[in-house]
């Protein structure tokens, strides 16, 4: 595995905590809080996940880094 | 490991953006992600093992609990942040990398006015609003936890972009790093 794929992976797992804290967030806010609390919390944790996809899609679609001389 | 641009000399500001700047991004990062544990960690506590809000402190706050309601803490770890991203900012030569971490520097920037909203209330007993507890403006409708996941969330994404461009600048940028960063310069500097 390249350096660059070990960050990119580190990168995904650290997302995936992020995402997965947010849909088991969601699930919860919408059961343990007022509605309009619920909502609110849904949006930001909905635009936070967004946020983290949006980071994978970027790390991930990249293309190879500059090769100054023998990199 | 040094980089063949890296130099040895000026102010502190010039160091920790050339020669020193991949220990201080390190450094940094070791704050980052510690304190991104401790809130991974809280609303593991809440979401998952169903604890109640007050009593989910993370991990430091199990031992220290005063850690979790000290706003002068949370204001400290704010101004920090904004700091570090400033003051680290002149290292990020590439024109994409300089956006992404710029970005994160801005939004830092009003996550850190909220909780100087916070640290005034605090200080001066006196809460805006009209709320028993101090209140920034974004918890006039998002509750705390997810407040704070929220903002640290989208603060700590441009600055992880911008550091991946940072490290692996692509093809197209021009920038020449003043500093032992990005993975290409390791392999100038490695002996054949």
């Amino acid at each position: 595995m390249t350096a660059q794929n070990a960050i990119r992976l580190a990168m995904t797992v650290f997302t995936s905590i992020v995402l997965a804290l947010s849909a088991v967030g969601i699930r919860w806010t919408s059961q343990h809080q007022a509605p309009s609390a619920a909502v609110a919390s849904a949006l930001v944790l909905s635009v936070s996940s967004t946020f983290a996809l949006v980071a994978l899609v970027i790390i991930w679609r990249g293309t190879g880094p500059r090769q100054d001389g023998n990199g | 490991m040094a980089h063949a641009a890296v130099g040895t000399s000026g102010t502190f500001m010039e160091r920790i953006n050339s020669d020193w700047h991949e220990v201080a991004m390190r450094s940094f990062m070791v704050v980052v992600l510690g304190h991104w544990m401790e809130h991974f960690l809280q609303t593991f506590q809440i979401y998952v093992l169903g604890w109640p809000v007050p009593q989910a402190k993370g991990m430091l706050g199990m031992v220290f609990p005063g850690l979790v309601t000290s706003e002068v803490l949370h204001y400290g770890y704010a101004l920090v942040m904004l700091l570090a991203l400033w003051a680290l900012r002149p290292g990020f030569t590439g024109k994409q990398e300089r956006w992404w971490w710029t970005l994160a520097l801005g939004i830092q920037f009003f996550h850190h006015f909220e909780h100087a909203l916070l640290q005034v209330q605090a200080l001066s007993g006196h809460n805006l609003f009209g709320r028993p507890v101090p209140t920034s403006i974004a918890q006039l409708w998002v509750p705390r936890v997810e407040l704070h996941l929220f903002y640290n969330t989208i603060v700590f994404v441009p600055m992880i972009v911008g550091m991946y461009y940072h490290l692996f600048p692509p093809e197209t940028e021009t920038g020449r790093p003043q500093c032992s960063c990005a993975w290409h310069s390791r392999s100038l500097a490695s002996p054949v």
